[in-house]
This record gives structure tokens, C-alpha cells and sequence, in this order.
């Protein structure tokens, strides 16, 4: 599934994947993949995305 | 002399990974990375299991491949490691996140002409062939074409991707 609230969040703070990816030390790829709803990142990933988006975990990847 | 040869050889070796990546020797990837290239090497070791099962079942139908005995072993070895390296490429997750890319393909068209340019002597020599067959030489063939393989896959999983965002 669509990780839309995720794309939302980094297009509200004008960051593009890359930027984030860079923020969160994997690669753009990884963000694409976690956005897109190919990947389900590992809890440390999740944490490094909210710090980075200033979110919380149920903000971005509860349902 | 040999032991000091080999020993060479891995400083060679350790040298040109640390040209290649930016902070360390070895290359760093993230967690899906990690996860998709562990995917790569068991899809790599099935396949070598595979075609050596198949190669053993050849030989007992009395098919003979055209390559010598150590060439036929390394070369189910490079088909593994073509499985692993193409897998990798096309799931994004070939590409270390401190491999500087730029000295990475300089760094594989150097490895491809060195054994374009060993194969191209052997050729030349009449030494492609030992007793009808392909020797080891023929190796030399195969790594430069997997080298320029991968250059290629490489360039077309960037230009898919530079439209992706």
C-alpha cells in the first residue's frame, strides 16, 4: 500500500527523495520503495524518516 | 616469492576497493539494499547447484561441453556471479551508498580491457583452444564481457530511474 502520508510529509518540508534519503543514510531508491509501498522499512528506518520529517511514528505509518 | 606475489595481489585488490568506495574499503549499503543482495546470493547459489547438477547430468548422457574441466568449474562460478551481480542491478541494490560510481566504471573498463586484451593474446597465440576445447583463456573472454554486461545494466538502471521521482 501507498505510502502517500509519507510523500505528503517530505513534499510539505520541499525535500526531494534524494535530500531524504541523505537525511536518513540509505538510498533514494529505498525512499522510492517505502513511498511507493514496494518495501516495509525496519523500525530504526521509520524512527530516522519521522526525525528527518519531524513526525511521529503514528503520523506516518499507522493505519 | 609466490606468497609474496599473492600478498601483492591483495593489496592490489584492497587498494583499488578503496579507490572505488569513498570513506572505506568495503561498500556500505542500506537495509533493503542488504535485504534484496541476500535475495541475489541465494538466487546465485541455487543457480550454480543447477547448473552443476545439469553439467553432471550431461556428462553421464555422454555430451561433451566444448570447455576443459577448470574452465567449464569457473565458468558455472562467473554464471553465478552474473545471477547476483544482474539480480542486484535491476532491484537498485548493486550500487553501494559510498561507491563513488564515476571511478566504479573506470575501474570496470579497466578490468574488461585487461581481459579483452589477455584473451585477444591468447587468440593471437592459438592458446583459446587446449585439445579441441576452450582452455582457460576463454575465461579472460567471459569476465570482459560480464564487465561490459554490467557497465551496460548499470547505465540503463540509471536512465529508468532518472525519470522515476
Amino acid at each position: 500500500m501507498k505510502n502517500l502520508r509519507m510523500k505528503a510529509a517530505r513534499a510539505g518540508m520541499d525535500l526531494s527523495q534524494d535530500d531524504l534519503a541523505k537525511l536518513c543514510q540509505v538510498s533514494r531508491q529505498t525512499i522510492s520503495a517505502i513511498e511507493k509501498g514496494d518495501y516495509n522499512p525496519t523500525i530504526n528506518l521509520c524512527i530516522a524518516i519521522c526525525k528527518a520529517l519531524n513526525k511521529t511514528l503514528d503520523e506516518l505509518f499507522w493505519e | 616469492m609466490l606468497i609474496a606475489a599473492y600478498l601483492l595481489i591483495v593489496v592490489i585488490i584492497f587498494c583499488v576497493m578503496r579507490f572505488m568506495n569513498k570513506d572505506k574499503a568495503t561498500a556500505k549499503y542500506d537495509e533493503m539494499q542488504e535485504l534484496i543482495r541476500g535475495k541475489a546470493y541465494k538466487y546465485a547459489f541455487w543457480t550454480v547447484c543447477l547448473v552443476e547438477v545439469g553439467v553432471l547430468v550431461l556428462g553421464t548422457t555422454g555430451v561433451e561441453l566444448p570447455f576443459e574441466n577448470e574452465t567449464l568449474q569457473f565458468i558455472i562460478i562467473l554464471i553465478g556471479i552474473v545471477v547476483h551481480t544482474t539480480y542486484s542491478i535491476w532491484h537498485n541494490a548493486y550500487i553501494g551508498l559510498n561507491t563513488n560510481v564515476k571511478r566504479y566504471t573506470i575501474v570496470c573498463a579497466l578490468i574488461a580491457a585487461l581481459n579483452f586484451l589477455n584473451a585477444f593474446i591468447a587468440i593471437r597465440s592459438g592458446e583459446l583452444f587446449e585439445n579441441g576445447k576452450f582452455g582457460f583463456a576463454f575465461i579472460n573472454l567471459f569476465i570482459g564481457v560480464i564487465f561490459v554486461a554490467v557497465a551496460a545494466e548499470i547505465f540503463v538502471r540509471n536512465r529508468i530511474d532518472a525519470g522515476e521521482e
